[in-house]
């Protein structure tokens, strides 16, 4: 277990971040989750969303990603990719800005595919049906017929933990990795 | 998987897309240079972005063998960015990675030719 963590790629292109029976913190905003995973499966890659087309040099609206929900005590491990000529942002909640910098917010184009083959950086996680919302900046002078966004991943099914094994995790004597399932405007001073 | 990638490589895109990229250059001389791709600027991008040829398609409808120009600019101000290419007449040309020299455009691309007309279509890789 010490051995899967987030973002990890090994030989494959991607890991699952935890297996059956394994302990998992879903932190959602100041919520932590304690679950056990007791099934997962994997997501092959699916165009999991359609932004549409987009007018030249124009920035979207952040559009719902429904198709990435999961169902109740279940959360999602997800890495994504656009295959049109876009710069995507990813929030998550609508609110929550995704690889967030002081001065700026980090964007995923088509050439992640070749800088980070594994997309280990644009790993992300859904917990239940708190979906992620893209906002898509057609950058060319041109219009963009379409900007289709592709993301592949893990679906855990879990199941709460007791609170004895949740105070244990927390006294450091029983493993768990904990997954971080939203954005975060971060600590002020 | 990292041996494959090159630190300089782009997304491969048509000029003028949509409308099928061509462009029909019905008028000849520098004076009636045609836009051959714009460069993508938005002011909100992340990045700078520029790009190279690297492929040129095309046939001469001029009734004469005839060269085209590829570079920035219209008019006087027109610049080849790389050597003129003769095209035959009657002829479909298409010049490739390896006929073309690499070289990079951080203006919009433009080009004319010497007799009109030649219906032309560029393939650029944008860098980013």
């Amino acid at each position: 277990m010490a051995d899967l963590y987030p973002h990890k790629s090994g030989l494959g292109l991607m890991e699952p971040v935890a297996l059956i029976n394994h302990n998992v913190c879903v932190i959602y905003g100041s919520v932590k989750n304690w679950r056990r995973v007791v099934y997962l499966e994997p997501i092959p890659p699916f165009q999991c969303l359609n932004v549409g087309n987009i007018a030249a040099q124009t920035t979207t609206a952040r559009t719902n990603c429904p198709n990435l929900q999961l169902l109740d005590n279940e959360f999602g491990q997800f890495r994504w990719y656009p295959i049109d000529n876009a710069q995507i942002r990813l929030w998550l909640p609508q609110a929550d800005g995704r690889y967030l910098l002081r001065q700026m917010q980090g964007v995923v184009d088509p050439m992640i595919v070749q800088r980070d083959p594994c997309l280990h950086l644009t790993e992300f996680f859904v917990w239940e049906d708190y979906n992620p919302w893209f906002e898509a900046m057609n950058i060319m002078d041109y219009i963009l017929a379409q900007c289709r966004i592709i993301a592949q991943g893990f679906r855990y099914v879990t199941t709460e933990l007791t609170r004895a094994t949740i105070s244990a995790i927390e006294a450091g004597t029983v493993p768990c990795v904990y997954i971080v399932a939203s954005g975060s405007s971060g600590i002020p001073r | 998987m990292n041996g494959l990638m090159r630190a300089r490589s782009g997304v491969r895109l048509q000029g003028r897309v949509p409308g099928g990229g061509m462009v029909t250059m019905n008028l000849a001389g520098a004076v009636n240079a045609f836009t051959l791709f714009q460069l993508s600027n938005f002011a909100q991008m992340v990045g700078t972005a520029t790009f190279i040829l690297k492929r040129v398609k095309g046939i001469n409808n001029a009734l004469a063998d005839t060269e085209i120009h590829i570079g920035t600019g219209t008019g006087a101000g027109f610049v080849d960015s790389i050597p003129p290419l003769l095209t035959i007449n009657g002829m479909n040309f298409d010049f490739v990675e390896l006929d073309l020299p690499e070289v990079e455009w951080s203006v919009d691309m433009t080009g004319y030719t010497d007799i009109a007309t030649v219906i032309i279509q560029v393939e650029i890789e944008e860098l980013k």
